[in-house]
């Protein structure tokens, strides 16, 4: 367990533990095709180890401003947390006005979710650093593939075809909560 | 339906004669005379027979058809679309009129070489997630030949060998574990019946190592790890268990001196980039290794760059050629490394001779002459949060695609390419499968430079330049040299071009289909010279050149085959 000051730490705390190394945390095998895909109504769940409890969904104040997380979606009847590498969503917190006014209704509360499977090779899009352009970019780390957050995820530097997916979020009893479908097709 | 069963009886026999006649005809294949050592050792001046040609890693072809004088009649023969785009980075090889090529995700063709004929083909159904694994671009450099067989390594880490005539899987063994990126990308080399390959996976945290097969029955014969562990020689050159995930993959292919019996194999970079993960010299990474080849056993080594930060691997291939170095005969073993500077080593025990610079280079700021040891810059070494500027890039001052030595003209033709990066150090931790880099970088031009690509002739024992071709987009191919005078080359902006070997003056070019980054081959069938080469753009410069790619972004991309030959040789 990570201690945070002589105490069991935060969620908050790990989440941001976590982000401070270069790259954001899966637990376990991401390489897992069950099938599983998000579906309107899914709670959300940071999928690093770090991030500790998976059964505890993300709320807004659980991303600081300017900061990513891995999550898997959770189905909030059965608690079945839907640990899929084509189910995976990487959230990423901008302030408001940073977004695209066009995808802002895809937004909650700042937070913006993608597909985390490169749409080049299907790495997982795991790397929300700032190089280079100077701001914060999301990156595939196989092949370098450097998305927007901010403007739908396209491409901004190599072999990535195409955007990353969205997926709509909202927020539910102060929870992150899937609002739609990806808006095209997951991985290459 | 009773009065037609005779007729079905009928049809039934002729169907089965034919099937059976079919069958004869893909069983028997054309005519083969198998390769043997001999061949290998000295190879047919028509036939092709293995990466570079010969053991020596030349690129040079003694045919001399095709010529100075009569370059420009130089035509189109047959071309073959191989239905696959990214990286064409195999030459055709050939032997006893039958090419054998191989192109991107594993597809193999054995071909007619005088009309391009189809006699058979080998589609590998590779795994979906072998993809992600594969760091630059799902390329295959090409087959190797013996006996009767035909040898190709895969991405998912197999071994195959096939029946020369028939493409029927003689058979098939697993090398490595492609799950944690131990993928093979170019062609074993063929030993005195050992079929050697190494695997890629040094950005994936692998502990790289070269394996021997039978080549008859494939029975697997060494296995020698190129990170040494507890109580081998040079374990103490690494500090805790960071030898376990060090890299060092042997992804290239060697060369042979067969007089001395040794094989010739450079290493990648170290695992991860951050050096801060492993202090020390780290052997045998970014290294030329000298190998027994009956056991596998490292008989001598040289590092180019010890505790690497940069990704300046030390795979590109040795030359073997004897010359005189400061008025002492050196039997010679030369490299371009992607450190950006160029090595003659003594090939009898890799010891240092020479080195100096071929591209721009910042991060190595000398080498030691006795040693051969490099001083870094600190101001452009990158550590954990810190980033700097490093010159060459990454991709390397040269990278994997072949130099060739033409004995003719003495002189040595480097295919490099002048640019930078910027680069810093993170935290990374391994986790198999996944990317192990710890490092952001950027490709980017040396400032004020007009170009990037630089095809250069260099007298080997001086490495002084003698000409070259300047391109301002990035090139990636291999050379061939002809005792015709000649030096073809083909870049990404479509061209294969013939050079006067001597002057660098182009005598001819041809606009292919695509960006070139093959390795062109040539051979002779029935008193005709032919010259081959892939036209397909990708490799690792799309997928890693940062903003240079702008420079190549419009490269169409798929596949092609072209073979030439002079105009009235093939009327």
């Amino acid at each position: 367990m990570r201690v945070c000051a002589g105490r069991p730490c935060s969620r908050r705390e790990l989440l941001q533990a976590a982000a401070a190394g270069a790259t954001l945390l899966v637990a376990g095998p991401a390489g897992a095709q069950s099938g599983a895909r998000p579906a309107p109504g899914d709670l959300l769940v940071a999928a690093g180890a770090e991030a500790g409890d998976h059964s505890k969904a993300l709320t807004i104040e659980d991303l600081s401003v300017d900061q990513a997380v891995l999550a898997y979606p959770m189905d909030p009847g059965s608690g079945t947390v839907k640990k899929d590498r084509a189910a995976l969503i990487v959230l990423v917190r901008l302030q408001p006005d940073a977004i695209d006014p066009a995808i802002r209704p895809r937004a909650a509360g700042g937070i913006l979710g993608y597909s985390a499977l490169c749409t080049h090779m299907a790495c997982i899009v795991d790397q929300y650093t700032a190089f280079g352009s100077g701001q914060k970019e999301l990156r595939c780390r196989c092949h370098g593939s450097v998305y927007d957050p901010r403007r739908g995820a396209v491409v901004l530097d190599g072999p990535a075809p195409r955007p990353l997916p969205a997926i709509p979020l909202a927020v539910r009893a102060g929870k992150l909560v899937v609002a739609g479908d990806f808006t095209g097709k997951v991985g290459p | 339906m009773k009065g037609s069963t005779k007729a079905m009886r009928l049809w039934a026999f002729m169907a089965a004669c034919l099937v059976v006649a079919l069958a004869s005809v893909v069983q028997a294949g054309p005519a083969y005379t198998p390769v043997t050592d001999q061949m290998l050792v000295k190879p047919p001046a028509g036939d092709w027979l293995m990466f570079r040609g010969s053991y020596n890693g030349w690129g040079y072809s003694p045919l001399q058809q095709i010529d100075t004088s009569n370059v420009k009649e130089l035509v189109p023969v047959w071309t073959f679309s191989t239905g696959v785009t990214e990286g064409h980075e195999a030459p055709p090889i050939v032997h006893d009129g039958i090419m054998f090529v191989t192109t991107p995700y594993n597809r193999l063709y054995a071909l007619d070489a005088k009309t391009g004929d189809l006699l058979w083909k080998y589609e590998r159904q590779l795994p979906e997630d072998v993809f992600p694994l594969v760091c630059c671009d799902v390329v295959n450099r090409g087959v190797a030949l013996y006996g009767d067989k035909v040898y190709m390594g895969t991405l998912d880490s197999h071994l195959i060998a096939f029946d020369a005539r028939t493409g029927k899987t003689v058979w098939d063994r697993t090398v490595g574990d492609y799950k944690v990126g131990e993928i093979i990308t170019s062609p074993p080399l063929v030993v005195k019946g050992k079929v050697i390959t190494g695997v890629h996976g040094g950005e994936f945290g692998v502990r790289g190592f070269l394996q021997a097969f039978d080549a008859e029955t494939g029975r697997s014969l060494w296995k020698t790890y190129t990170t040494p562990g507890p109580g081998e020689p040079g374990h103490d050159t690494w500090s805790g268990d960071a030898w376990m995930h060090g890299g060092a993959a042997p992804w290239y292919v060697g060369t042979y001196d067969p007089e001395l019996d040794v094989v010739y194999w450079g290493t990648s970079n170290a695992s991860p980039w951050l050096g801060e993960a492993r202090p020390g010299d780290n052997l045998y990474t970014a290294s030329a290794l000298a190998l027994d080849p009956d056991t596998g056993k490292i008989r001598y080594h040289f590092q180019y760059t010890p505790h690497d930060v940069w990704d300046y691997d030390g795979v590109n291939e040795l030359v073997l050629a004897d010359l005189t170095v400061d008025g002492r005969k050196v039997r010679a073993a030369l490299h371009a490394n992607r450190n950006g500077y160029y090595y003659v080593l003594d090939r009898t025990d890799l010891q240092f001779v020479k080195a100096m610079p071929f591209v721009h280079v910042s991060a190595v700021r000398s080498v030691d002459p006795k040693t051969g040891r490099p001083q870094y810059d600190p101001q452009a070494t990158p550590a954990l949060g810190k980033q700097v500027s490093a010159c060459p890039g990454f991709l390397g001052g040269k990278n994997w695609s072949p130099m060739a030595y033409n004995p003719q003209t003495g002189l040595l033709y480097i295919p490099s390419n002048e640019w930078c990066m910027d680069i810093k150090g993170i935290q990374v931790s391994y986790l198999a499968g996944q990317p192990y880099v710890g490092a952001e970088f950027e490709m980017k031009p040396v400032p004020q430079l007009d170009h990037i690509g630089k095809l250069q002739a260099v007298d080997p024992a001086t490495g002084r330049q003698v000409w070259s071709q300047r391109f301002q987009i990035p090139i990636w191919g291999g050379v061939l040299t002809t005792a015709g005078g000649l030096t073809f080359y083909g870049t990404p902006d479509r061209y294969f071009r013939a050079y006067d070997a001597k002057t660098g003056k182009v005598l001819w070019q041809f606009r292919t289909n695509s960006g070139v980054v093959g390795v062109p081959s040539t051979f002779e069938v029935d008193g005709v010279q032919y010259v081959a080469v892939q036209s397909g753009w990708g490799g690792a410069v799309p997928l890693w050149g940062g903003p240079i790619v702008q420079r190549v972004r419009d490269v169409p991309k798929g596949g092609v085959i072209w073979v030439f030959a002079l105009r009235d040789k093939v009327r």
